[in-house]
């Protein structure tokens, strides 16, 4: 039997912009074992529930993480209106959907380009980022925030987006889709990353779905696992087909998340389409009562939000069970039998939230 | 409005494993565990499963000193809730396939949602 | 700030804050704010790095890791708290798990603001860095 050596990988390390710790198990260059640490973010988020009334608790959950803290936010809406039986305008629907698309590109369009920078193509890294501004400057405008925006509430949506607006965002789209194209067309026909992500971190699909891998992890996996399918705030409303690939491995989750650009700009030109008008917001009264799991599709996958409250102002659990959570068994998987190299790509290509899984 | 009925079904604890069996087989897949604390010492294990986006619900209740059985044997992607779950609530779960005996998180007071918040704070102030 | 003898590099290290300011961060490397041109990089060894950037406040289980990449770091180094969490933990302060604000383990030099801090008042710190870290330099080429 070879020698096996362990070698530390994280938390602080280049290819990383949150802190992860992976201990990996080595026998020369390959890796038999992975044993994931977490807790360096770990804030203890979900406890707060006990010191915050519920309508107010939503700026916490909006900073469970700050590149999926518009979906955070409109899941733990949800929660509470379900509970509370609040029927939310139409037009606040489709404004939730609105924003939840934008932030999808602006959490795929960095992680695309956290992932070239992986691999060493710095300047893809910056292309990426600057189509991203773009979005960006799209969010700022019309919910508020570049990255943590306070936009949904227990009821409604506290901003609403003039015509005029939407009719700008609707012609940035195009312009959104040419250099989305131009950039993922980079990406996807290089030699060097397809060498690089071909046939490395296969997962198939049996595992995947063993595993409980959600988003594009699963996805390019092909496990149908899209939960705007189910139809939450005004996805019933869009017609769209979840985008699947089969191959399993780092190129195909890649490749999942490049068509996903064109699918979220094409879901926000229809919302733009068919939005009705009217009241964004409902008046609330009375406190929450009962439990509710609430589940939505978060850039890297489902996040369940599940949400107990006894008649009081407090909520008395609140739990938030991210995707990246739901992912890193399949990481772990992955991992094995492939080269120490390799590890950072096939890290960055499950696409991994730190703060969100740590909470 | 965004999902109809989440059914619970209410086990005993001897039952679990059978049923979570059942579910897998059913084609199944788990969608998280949920531990909520009850009263002092009493907890409550919901294990959440999906299929074509519909959900399903087991639960359990335990006290701290009840062993319960791990279902990573059947759902190998659960080891991560059931550790999640013994460090926050000190609840005792056998037979996870990959234990972290409590390394997983490192926190400053031991299991924090077994307590009230108030003790919490008196136990961060001293430290 | 008219002129500096030496690119002052940065290391970056996310405390436990919520990625927003992290991402922030990052946004100020790439073409739009593009702190490159003042001869910023960001680089991943600590050996390497004059201004320590934190994002988040300090949590129990990353006081070893905060303070270790400050050690590692030469002299002069200048320490950068960005965001509300890693001046003072912000909406997280009464998590049961954070200590509260950076300045609790190191000596924090500039404080930025915001929630999520705004790459405008990023780059607004570090170049206040910037001067502080000439500063220490004189100071230290003094003594000797």
């Amino acid at each position: 039997m070879q020698k096996r050596i362990v070698i530390p990988f994280g938390p602080q390390h280049p290819v990383l912009p949150e802190p992860i710790h992976l201990d990996l198990v080595l026998e020369d260059e390959r890796v038999v074992d992975a044993i994931p640490s977490i807790g360096y973010l770990h804030r203890g988020l979900e406890k707060l529930v006990d010191k915050r009334e519920f309508p107010e608790y939503v700026y916490v959950i909006e900073r469970t993480c700050g590149i999926c803290s518009f979906i955070h936010g409109l899941s733990y809406c949800q929660a509470v209106e379900e509970m509370m039986k609040i029927e939310v305008p139409e037009r606040a629907l489709f404004l939730r959907t609105i924003g939840s698309e934008y932030s999808r590109l602006h959490s795929h369009l960095l992680t695309l380009g956290c992932l070239a920078d992986g691999m060493g193509f710095e300047n893809l890294f910056m292309g990426f980022w600057r189509v991203r501004e773009r979005v960006l400057n799209r969010m700022e405008e019309s919910l508020g925030g570049r990255v943590i925006q306070g936009t949904c509430k227990v009821g409604g949506v506290r901003k609403d987006m003039d015509g005029e607006m939407l009719e700008r965002m609707k012609a940035e789209l195009d312009v959104l889709d040419k250099e989305m194209k131009e950039m993922t067309g980079v990406l996807l026909r290089d030699d060097a990353v397809k060498y690089r992500m071909k046939g490395i971190g296969v997962l198939p699909k049996k595992d995947a779905f063993e595993l409980g891998a959600v988003g594009p992890t699963g996805r390019g996996s092909g496990v149908r696992i899209d939960l705007r399918e189910r139809g939450y705030a005004a996805y019933g409303k869009i017609g769209f087909e979840p985008v699947l690939e089969t191959a399993g491995d780092c190129y195909a989750r890649t490749a999942v998340r490049c068509r996903e650009l064109l699918l979220s700009t094409r879901i926000i030109r229809q919302c733009i389409g068919k939005i009705p008008d009217g009241p964004i917001e409902t008046k609330v009264t009375g406190n929450p009562n009962g439990e509710y799991a609430s589940r939505v599709e978060q850039p890297r996958g489902e996040a369940v939000h599940y949400a107990k409250g006894d008649g009081g102002r407090y909520l008395k659990r609140f739990r938030i069970r991210t995707p990246t959570f739901a992912n890193i068994p399949s990481l772990v998987h992955m991992l094995k039998g492939y080269e120490l190299a390799d590890v950072p790509v096939i890290i960055m290509s499950i696409d991994p939230c730190i703060s969100c899984t740590e909470r | 409005m965004a999902e109809g009925e989440q059914p619970v079904n209410a086990v005993k604890l001897k039952e679990l494993l059978g049923e979570a069996e059942a579910y897998k087989e059913k084609g199944y897949r788990l969608v998280h565990i949920c531990c909520t604390k009850l009263a002092e010492n009493s907890f409550e294990l919901t294990y959440a499963f999906d299929k074509d986006y519909k959900l399903e619900n087991l639960r359990i209740t335990a006290a701290r000193e009840t062993e319960i059985p791990s279902v990573t044997k059947i759902f190998p992607g659960a080891f991560l809730y059931e550790n999640e779950i013994m460090e926050f609530f000190g609840v005792a779960i056998k037979g996870v396939s990959v234990d972290f005996k409590g390394h997983l998180y490192k926190k400053k007071v031991e299991y924090p949602f077994a307590v009230d918040t108030d003790k919490v704070d008196e136990s961060c102030k001293k430290g | 700030m008219s002129y500096f003898k030496k690119s002052p590099w940065i290391i970056h290290y996310d405390g436990s804050s919520c990625n927003g300011c992290d991402i922030e961060v990052l946004a100020c490397l790439t073409p739009m704010y593009d702190v490159e041109r003042f001869g910023i990089v960001n680089t991943g060894n600590p050996k390497h790095a004059d201004i320590f950037v934190i994002t988040g406040s300090v949590n129990e289980q990353n006081i070893e890791v905060v303070k270790n990449i400050y050690h590692q770091m030469p002299n002069p180094k200048v320490v950068v708290a960005v965001g509300i969490c890693a001046t003072s933990g912000g909406v997280f302060r009464e998590c049961y798990n954070v200590m509260g604000g950076v300045d609790k383990v190191l000596p924090v030099d500039v404080y930025v603001p915001g929630c999520a801090a705004r790459p405008e008042a990023i780059i607004d710190g570090i170049v206040k860095a910037i001067g502080i870290l000439e500063k220490k330099r004189k100071e230290m080429d003094e003594k000797g």
